[in-house]
């Protein structure tokens, strides 16, 4: 007997989840479906581990007092711990809410269907809130678990509840935002502006952890009379009970929440159907080039030619940049912050200067990631390249050039920046970051997996990708850690350089045949 | 004597399992053009894979006008042009850039490209969309910028696998009528087709592949004389020779 009725929502739920169960349990080759039972059962041993240590708190004696009416102190850190998961959730579903009417996928055969297009824009929302707070809920059910037990307040069980509402108003939020920039920017536009406004939104969260470090080492304490004075309090009142499990304020969030759910739903519903059909017609647009094509071609080698290549196809894809550079566009302010908070001892500065450098190698290792899976995985015309008079070697050293080059260039900038301050540690960040660049865009040759430029964002999620992805964050780490020990010239710096080395000389020696054997 | 423009030689490629090309012998004369049939998944995609180096084969000697395709693949893709039936292309690239990119890679003397670019591209109809990205195009224009990109290093041997399919008439008619030419230039050219009336008017030799295996080759008289009674179509003696034709007969 089926759950739900044919064509219901929770009947395309159901239909979404399948889909996406199908997908995960597809990925690393199709081990999958062990690779999400391993991680249930460990994430079960977490939660359960988490409640036998607070079990075990309570029965040594720890307690902690009753919340009764919540004190100021309770009250913000409850409230920033909310809106600090709010804001970045929103961060996140503004940034992809423009998939909603850009992905593809079977958007066409769901909108040639009689479906209501609100029930497709619902299943989608539902889909970017689930997916939006499944990583905060992960990260958050042991702890609230520990201090349920600690507490004995069961109340507190309803913070996962919250976090779960507030889910679905940022997915409603993002896609109303999302649509409101497609009516004033057109589609390709909005997905730029979109991103942006996600980064932007993110950086704020960062600005303003640096606003209360920077409060004169008071911490949270100044804010209680400033909610007092600015009439606010009620509200965070309001907020921090329906967390802690109050009926009635839980209540009524559920409901203002669900509300604007449905209001979103019903009213940009018609207007989604025909942003989807617009952004459909954007995605062959017949687009000339501003500038008209010479009447003789240049003489270039192949290596320059492949890097003049690959750097046409990014910029003309504005999306794809963006999508990229969001990578890097956290680094400055992330730098600025840190460095502007430096002083105190001389030894402090080095370390701040240390950090910064190794921050830009790491950084540089994952935009060389993005940059190397645009050039090589996804790659659209291999057979071209394994016909034409080359040796796979000459294809090989013109993908990782055209991988470093725009690598470098950023970074350059940044290195030049850092290099006023401390000219070794800009010197170190430089090389550290033209080397982990060059080292990622190896891995990518060699353990590449044949993909979609248009699926760029979905790039590690299938066969076998994530243990790329986990593989290149372990790289860029090591690369930054050595960059960093570098730039504080300490030899202790050759640790992780051997660690490094032996990572990358075992990730070689198994892979790299795999290049271009002709059965790719 | 006529210089082969492909010999082929106990060529084995098995997929696990499934043989796909098994033990296969194709010689294939410079200057004509060369039809490769056979019903589907008989081997014909995977044979011309291995002849431009896309796929290793488990055994067997491959030759491009003399040149060990297998010890010496350089030498050998110099002179072929692989054009699949999904066109190889770049949609942020213009035609133009396309066919420059191609002629890097060919290491085509650039001013001499240029001149075969702009006559590729006129001949084909696409000038006029020189400077537009390959992105907007129908199936058919992407289909002949590949084709001019195939064209622009001016290959001795011209492999096509389903060049017509998805292609009107009038585009059909275009290629076909510039594969002729070019034969007529003194090119070889292979193709595969299940437009049998394609191999019928324009083919001058025809080789029928099934299990990976060459059941007949010949002209259309040779095959006729060979396998049927004189007077049947390309279609009548294909079957015939694939035993579909009891099949066909109840559809």
């Amino acid at each position: 007997m089926k759950l739900f009725r044919q064509g219901s929502l929770g009947w395309f739920l159901e239909h979404e989840l399948r889909i996406s169960w199908r997908f995960l349990a597809s990925m690393g080759g199709g081990k999958g479906r062990s690779i999400i039972i391993t991680f249930a059962v460990i994430g079960l041993t977490a939660l359960g581990l988490a409640a036998t240590i607070g079990l075990a708190l309570r029965s040594k004696g720890v307690h902690a007092p009753p919340l009764g009416d919540l004190p100021a102190i309770v009250v913000i850190i409850v409230d920033g711990v909310l809106l600090f998961t709010a804001s970045l959730m929103m961060a996140q579903t503004v940034g992809v809410a423009t998939m909603v009417f850009n992905d593809r996928g079977d958007l066409d055969l769901l909108l040639a269907s009689p479906t209501p297009p609100w029930k497709i824009l619902a299943t989608r929302m539902l889909v970017i809130a689930f997916n939006s707070m499944l990583f905060f809920q992960i990260l958050s059910l042991p702890l609230i678990l520990t201090a349920t037990a600690i507490t004995e307040y069961w109340g507190l069980l309803a913070i996962p509840l919250v976090v779960s509402l507030l889910a679905l108003v940022a997915a409603a939020l993002g896609v109303a935002i999302a649509m409101g920039l497609f009516r004033i920017l057109g589609p390709r536009r909005t997905r730029i502006v979109a991103q942006l406004i996600g980064v932007a939104t993110g950086l704020s969260i960062v600005v303003m952890t640096r606003l209360i470090r920077g409060s004169g080492g008071k911490g949270l304490r100044p804010l209680g009379p400033w909610l007092h004075d600015s009439g606010l309090e009620p509200a965070a009142r309001w907020m921090a009970r329906a967390a802690t499990g109050s009926p009635v304020e839980l209540i009524s969030l559920a409901a203002g929440a669900i509300g604007i759910f449905a209001l979103v739903t019903v009213l940009l519903g018609r207007r989604f159907a025909a942003n989807a059909s617009i952004a459909a017609g954007e995605a062959q647009p017949a687009r000339a080039n501003t500038r008209r094509a010479p009447s003789t071609f240049k003489t270039r080698g192949l290596r320059k030619i492949m890097v003049i290549k690959e750097l046409k196809l990014l910029w003309r894809d504005p999306s794809l940049i963006s999508q990229v550079l969001l990578q890097i566009l956290y680094l400055p302010f992330v730098m600025f912050i840190t460095l502007s908070g430096r002083g105190g001892s001389q030894f402090f500065t080095h370390v701040t200067y240390a950090i910064c450098a190794g921050a830009m190698a790491y950084v540089a290792g994952q935009l060389a990631a993005g940059f190397g899976w645009l050039t090589i995985s996804a790659e659209e015309a291999p057979e071209l390249l394994t016909c034409a008079p080359v040796t796979s070697d000459q294809v090989a050293r013109a993908k990782v050039t055209a991988v470093v080059l725009p690598v470098a260039c950023l970074l350059s900038v940044l290195s030049i920046g850092l290099a006023f301050l401390s000219p070794w540690a800009g010197l170190m960040a430089f090389v550290g970051s033209c080397v982990c660049a060059a080292v990622i865009a190896y891995i990518e040759l060699w353990m590449q997996r044949p993909g979609k430029r248009s699926s760029f964002r979905m790039r590690r999620r299938g066969s076998g990708s994530p243990w790329v992805a986990i593989l290149e964050a372990v790289i860029c780490m090591l690369f930054g850690s050595v960059t960093g020990m570098a730039a504080a010239g300490t030899a202790w710096a050759i640790l992780p350089a051997l660690l490094l080395v032996a990572v990358v000389a075992i990730v070689a020696s198994l892979n790299k045949d795999k290049w271009l054997t002709g059965d790719a | 004597m006529t210089e082969a423009a492909l010999e082929i030689r106990s060529l084995r490629k098995a997929f696990d399992a499934k043989v796909a090309v098994d033990d296969l012998d194709l010689d294939v004369r410079a200057g004509e053009l060369y039809a490769l049939l056979g019903p589907n998944g008989a081997g014909k995609t995977t044979t011309l894979r291995m002849v431009t180096g896309l796929l290793k084969p488990d055994k067997g000697a491959i030759r491009v006008f003399g040149v060990d395709a297998l010890k010496d693949p350089i030498a050998a893709k110099r002179m072929i042009a692989w054009l699949p039936d999904e066109p190889m292309l770049y949609d942020k690239l213009t035609p133009l850039e396309y066919l420059e990119f191609i002629a890097g890679l060919w290491g085509v003397d650039p001013k001499l490209a240029a001149e075969r670019a702009e006559h590729l591209l006129k001949l084909l109809g696409l000038w006029d969309n020189r400077d537009q990205r390959c992105e907007g195009f129908s199936r058919g224009m992407k289909q002949k910028a590949s084709l001019a990109g195939a064209l622009v290093h001016d290959p001795k041997l011209l492999i096509l696998d389903e060049p017509l399919t998805g292609l009107d008439a009038a585009i059909a008619r275009q290629v076909k009528n510039l594969l002729m030419q070019k034969v007529s230039e003194g090119a070889t050219v292979i193709l595969t087709t299940h437009i049998l009336e394609v191999a019928e008017r324009m083919a001058q030799r025809i080789g029928v592949i099934q299990n990976g295996r060459l059941l007949a080759e010949g002209t259309l008289d040779e095959l006729r004389a060979a396998h049927g009674d004189g007077k049947d179509t390309l279609e009548d003696l294909f079957l015939e020779m694939t035993g579909q034709a009891d099949e066909a007969e109840l559809a």
